[in-house]
C-alpha cells in the first residue's frame, strides 16, 4: 500500500532521512522506532507532506505524492496524528472532530461520523461539548485518533501516542488500534519511542537510527533480536 | 440630564462605527495573527469609490454594496500580495508592512481623488427624533448605524460558530499546522478572513462617512478608536469589540461634552490604560496559555 | 608575557570586560571623526537635515532596544519625544541653564515618564501593548491642548524655543544649522556609547533573556517587571533627548509635531535598520528623515500636478517600507552582515 524509495530528507545540513526504503503492507501495522533523533517523526511529516522530500519518492496506493500539500494527502487517504497531539483547544471536542471530517462532507455523514467516534473513544461523549483544553491527556490522544478517522484514511500515521500516559490508558488506546485494524482493515504506521508497547502490537518493525533504516522484520522477530533491542531499542 | 441623554445616545452612534472598524481589526487578528494598521486607508478607499457612484447620481444603497464588494477584493488582494510575504515572520515586521499599506493608499487616493474632503450623504434623516416633545440628538441615521453594526456582528458570529467555512476559519487561525493536516486550505481561510474584514471596514466607512467627510486622512482617528476598542474588548473577542467599541463611544462622547473635545485622544488613553491594567488581555480576551 | 609585567588591566568595577568599553570607546571616536568631516562638507539645508537624522536616530536606538532587546513592541515613543520637547521649551524659556543640563534634566524627566509607563504596561503584551502605546502616542500630545494647560504649554501653538547661537569661539559667520548638527551629532554619538555598553552588559543579557522566553528568564533569576520597565525607561530617556533636540533645532515645541506618524516612523526606522541593532537605528533614521524630503523633490522637479506630486513621498515611502522588509526581513543590519559574510566566503 505505501511504498518508499530513497527517501532523503534534509534540513540545511543535516540528514533527517538518509536513502530510506520501506514497504507497507496494507490492512498491518507497522512500528517505526528509534531513539531521539533518529529521523521518525520526520519520516511521518514528510509521509503527510509537511516536510519536503530531498530525494526519493513515496508511492501510496501506486500512485506517487512526492510533494503533495497536506491538504491534498489527506484527502488523498493519509491522516497523520502529529507529535503532541495537535488537539485543537480552543475548539470544542465535537469542533475538532467535525473539522477532521470537513475534508469528506458535510451534514449527516458528518454527524454519522461523530457518533460513530463516540462509541468507539467513550470518554469522548462526556466530553463531547467541552473545549478541547479541558481534556486529559490520554482523552487528548483519543481525540486525536478520533479527528483523523473522520477523515475516513486508508492509512493513519501516529506519531509517538503513548508520550505522557498512564500505562492503563497506553493499553486502552493499543486495543483500540488493534481493533482498528481487525475491523475496518485500517493500516497503520505508528513511530514510538517505547519500542515495548510498538512492539506488542505491530505486525512488522522498522529500526531507524540517525536517519538510516537499520533493521526491518516481522515484529516478533525483532523482539526476539537482543543486538537490535540493546543497540537501538534500550531494551 | 437632558444633555446627558444627548451625549449618550451620540455616543452610542460613534461607538457602534467604533465597534465595526474594531471588529474588523479582530476578524483580521484571529485569521491571521496580524493588526492591520492599514485597515482605515483600506476603508478610505472602498469609501472613496462609494463616493463615486453617488457623486455620479447612484443611489446610496448601490454606493453601499459597491463599497463592500470593493472590500471584499480589496481585503483579498491586499492579503494575497502584500501580507503574505510577511505572514511568517516576526510580527513587527507586519506592523511595518501595513504602515507602509496605509501610507501608499493615502498617497494613491491623493493623487487620484484629491485631497479636499468630500461630503457624503447619510442614509436617512438626520434631524433627531422627537421624544416626549423634545427632539433628541439621536438622528434616524444613527439608529440605522446601531443596527447595522449589531446585524453585522450577530451575522459574523453566526458564520464562526455554525457554518463549516467558520470552523476552518478559526482553525486556521488557531492551529494553521494542525489545519493542514485536517484538509483546511490555510491560506485560502486567510484570504477570506482579511476579504471578510475589509468588507466590514468598508461598511464602517460609509457609515462614519457622513460626519468625518471623505479624504485621504479623514479616518485616521477612527482607526485609533477602533483599535482602541479591539484592544478594549479583548483582540481574540468579536463581542468584545462592540462592547469594546460602544463603550469607548459612550466615554469619549462625555468627554467631548463635558472637558472639551480637544483631550478626546487623552480620554481615550485613559480608558485603555484603566481597561489594561485591571484585565491586560482586554474585558473578553483570555491569556493565551503557552502549548506544551 | 613574562612574569614581570603585569597582566593588563581588568576592570573588576561593574559588569563590563575592559577590551569591549575600549571598542565601543574606539567606535565613538570614530563617529565623531566621520559627523565632523561629513557635516562640513554639507550646505545648511543638509546640516539641519543631517541634524533631523541625528535626533531621530538618539529616539530610535532607544525604541531599538526597548523592542528589540526586550521584545517590548511600542508605538508610543513619539509621546515620550512630545514629554523631552516640552520639558526642553519650557526650561529654556524659564532658566538661563546651558544647553547640556536641560538636555540632562528633560532625558531624565522622561525617564521618569517611561518608569510610569512601563510599570502601567507592565503585564501587557504584544498587540495590548502596541494598542496601550499607540493610545499614548495620539493622548498624550493632546495634554498639551487641554485648556486648562493652555497657558503653561502654549495650546495648539505650541511653545517657541530661542535658538542657540554657536559660541563666539567658532567665528562670527559659522552657521546655525551646522552647530544644531555637531551638537545633535555629540548626543547621538554618547548616547549609542552609553546604549552599546548597555546592551553588552549583564542588564542587556537579561533583556535578551526576556525576550527569548519570559518564562525561562524568570526561572534564570532573571527580575521580569523590573527590566522591563527598565527598559521602558531607558527608550523614554532617549526619546526625550531627541525630543528636545528636536525642539531646540526647530525652535518649536507643538502638539503638531508629535502626530502618530512620528511614532510610527520611529518603530519603522527601528525596524527597517534591524530590530536590537543601534547601526541599524542610525539606517533607518536616515532613511525615514531623507526619503519623504529626497522624494518630495523628485515630484516638484517633475512639475506634476498638485496633488500628484504632493503625494509621491507618501506612495515612494510605502512602497520603500514593503520591499525592504520583505527583502531583507531582519532588517538591513542582518542583511548587510549576511552579505559582508556571503562576500568573505566568496572570496575564500
Amino acid at each position: 500500500m505505501l511504498d518508499i524509495a530513497g527517501l532523503t530528507v534534509t534540513y540545511g545540513a543535516v540528514r533527517a532521512l538518509d536513502s530510506v526504503d520501506m514497504h507497507v503492507a496494507e490492512g498491518s501495522i507497522t512500528a517505526v522506532l528509534g531513539a531521539n533523533g533518529a529521523g521518525k517523526t520526520t519520516l511521518l511529516r514528510t509521509l503527510s507532506g509537511l516536510v519536503g522530500a530531498a530525494a526519493g519518492t513515496i508511492r501510496f496506493q501506486d500512485r506517487k505524492i512526492t510533494g503533495r500539500a497536506p491538504e491534498d494527502v489527506v484527502r488523498d487517504g493519509i491522516a497523520h496524528v502529529p507529535e503532541g497531539r495537535g488537539v485543537i483547544a480552543e475548539l470544542t471536542v465535537e469542533e475538532n472532530l467535525r473539522l477532521g471530517g470537513l475534508c469528506r462532507s458535510n451534514g449527516a455523514s458528518a454527524r454519522a461520523g461523530i457518533a460513530r467516534m463516540v462509541a468507539l473513544f467513550p470518554p469522548l461523549a462526556a466530553a463531547r461539548n467541552r473545549r478541547a483544553e479541558t481534556l486529559s491527556g490520554g482523552e487528548r490522544q483519543m481525540l486525536a485518533i478520533a479527528r483523523a478517522l473522520m477523515s475516513q484514511p486508508r492509512l493513519l500515521l501516529l506519531d509517538e501516542p503513548s508520550l505522557g500516559l498512564a500505562p492503563k490508558v497506553i493499553a486502552d488506546i493499543i486495543r483500540t488500534l488493534r481493533q482498528l485494524r481487525d475491523d475496518n482493515g485500517l493500516t497503520i504506521l505508528l513511530v514510538e519511542q517505547n519500542a515495548a508497547t510498538a512492539l506488542s502490537v505491530a505486525d512488522r518493525a522498522v529500526v531507524l537510527n540517525l536517519g538510516r533504516k537499520v533493521a526491518d522484520d516481522l515484529a516478533e522477530h525483532l523482539a526476539a533480536d537482543d543486538r537490535v533491542r540493546h543497540a537501538y531499542l534500550g531494551m | 440630564m437632558v444633555q446627558f441623554t444627548d451625549l449618550t445616545l451620540a455616543g452610542l452612534a460613534a461607538g457602534a462605527v467604533y465597534a465595526a472598524i474594531g471588529l474588523a481589526l479582530v476578524l483580521i487578528w484571529r485569521a491571521t495573527r496580524i493588526v492591520n494598521f492599514a485597515q482605515g486607508g483600506m476603508l478610505m478607499i472602498t469609501t472613496f469609490l462609494a463616493y463615486t457612484v453617488v457623486s455620479d447620481g447612484g443611489s446610496y444603497w448601490l454606493a453601499l454594496a459597491v463599497a463592500v464588494v470593493s472590500g471584499l477584493v480589496l481585503g483579498a488582494v491586499v492579503e494575497r500580495l502584500v501580507i503574505r510575504p510577511v505572514e511568517n515572520k516576526p510580527p513587527l515586521n507586519a506592523v511595518i508592512v501595513t504602515f507602509g499599506l496605509l501610507v501608499l493608499l493615502q498617497g494613491v487616493a491623493g493623487m487620484v481623488f484629491g485631497g479636499t474632503p468630500k461630503s457624503y450623504p447619510p442614509a436617512f434623516g438626520i434631524r433627531g427624533f422627537v421624544v416626549a416633545g423634545r427632539r433628541l440628538l439621536f438622528t434616524p441615521n444613527d439608529l440605522w448605524v446601531v443596527l447595522v453594526v449589531l446585524a453585522v456582528m450577530v451575522g459574523l458570529a453566526a458564520v464562526f460558530r455554525w457554518t463549516p467555512l467558520g470552523l476552518k476559519m478559526r482553525s486556521a487561525a488557531f492551529a494553521p499546522e494542525v489545519a493542514r493536516l485536517l484538509g483546511v486550505r490555510v491560506g485560502r481561510m486567510f484570504t477570506v478572513g482579511w476579504a471578510l474584514a475589509a468588507a466590514v471596514g468598508a461598511l464602517a466607512g460609509v457609515l462614519i462617512a457622513p460626519d468625518t467627510f471623505v479624504s485621504p486622512n479623514a479616518f485616521d482617528a477612527t482607526l485609533v478608536f477602533g483599535f482602541t476598542a479591539a484592544v478594549v474588548g479583548g483582540l481574540d473577542s468579536p463581542p468584545g469589540a462592540v462592547v469594546g467599541g460602544l463603550s469607548l463611544g459612550l466615554v469619549l462622547s462625555y468627554v467631548s461634552g463635558y472637558l472639551g473635545s480637544d483631550v478626546v485622544g487623552l480620554g481615550a488613553l485613559v480608558v485603555l490604560v484603566i481597561v489594561l491594567m485591571v484585565r491586560p488581555n482586554g474585558l473578553f480576551g483570555r491569556a493565551a496559555g503557552r502549548r506544551v | 608575557m613574562t612574569l614581570t609585567e603585569t597582566p593588563p588591566a581588568r576592570r573588576t568595577r561593574g559588569p563590563w570586560p575592559a577590551s569591549t568599553l575600549v571598542r565601543h570607546l574606539l567606535w565613538s571616536a570614530v563617529g565623531l571623526v566621520v559627523l565632523y568631516l561629513v557635516s562640513i562638507s554639507l550646505n545648511q539645508f543638509q546640516d539641519l537635515q543631517l541634524a533631523q537624522i541625528c535626533y531621530t536616530a538618539i529616539a530610535a536606538a532607544g525604541l531599538t532596544v526597548l523592542s528589540g532587546l526586550s521584545g517590548q513592541i511600542s508605538l508610543g515613543n513619539g509621546a515620550f519625544m512630545a514629554v523631552g520637547a516640552y520639558s526642553t521649551a519650557l526650561f529654556l524659556a524659564h532658566q538661563q541653564w546651558p544647553l547640556a543640563v536641560v538636555l540632562v534634566l528633560s532625558a531624565a524627566i522622561t525617564a521618569v515618564v517611561g518608569l510610569v509607563v512601563g510599570a502601567a504596561a507592565a503585564r501587557l503584551r504584544g498587540p495590548y501593548l502596541a494598542g496601550a502605546t499607540l493610545a499614548l502616542a495620539l493622548g498624550l500630545p493632546t495634554l498639551a491642548n487641554y485648556h486648562g494647560l493652555r497657558d503653561q504649554l502654549g495650546g495648539a501653538n505650541g511653545l517657541t524655543v530661542a535658538p542657540n547661537p554657536p559660541p563666539l569661539a567658532l567665528g562670527i559667520d559659522f552657521p546655525l544649522e551646522r552647530w544644531q548638527a555637531w551638537i545633535c551629532g555629540l548626543c547621538l554619538v554618547i548616547t549609542l556609547f552609553l546604549l552599546s555598553n548597555l546592551v553588552s552588559s549583564r542588564i542587556g543579557r537579561d533583556m535578551r533573556l526576556l525576550r527569548e522566553d519570559e518564562d525561562s528568564a524568570a526561572l534564570s533569576g532573571v527580575r521580569v517587571a523590573r527590566t522591563q520597565v527598565l527598559a521602558f525607561s531607558v527608550s523614554a530617556a532617549c526619546a526625550g533627548l531627541g525630543g528636545g533636540l528636536l525642539a531646540w533645532v526647530n525652535s518649536l515645541a507643538a502638539p503638531g509635531a508629535f502626530p502618530l506618524t512620528l511614532s510610527l516612523s520611529l518603530l519603522t526606522a527601528a525596524v527597517l535598520g534591524g530590530l536590537g541593532s543601534l547601526a541599524g537605528a542610525v539606517y533607518g533614521a536616515v532613511i525615514v528623515t531623507l526619503l519623504p524630503a529626497w522624494s518630495t523633490d523628485l515630484a516638484q522637479s517633475a512639475h506634476l500636478s498638485q496633488s500628484i506630486y504632493a503625494n509621491i513621498p507618501l506612495v515612494v515611502y510605502g512602497i520603500v517600507l514593503f520591499v525592504v522588509i520583505v527583502a531583507f526581513p531582519g532588517g538591513l543590519q542582518a542583511g548587510f552582515v549576511r552579505l559582508w559574510r556571503a562576500l568573505r566566503n566568496t572570496t575564500r
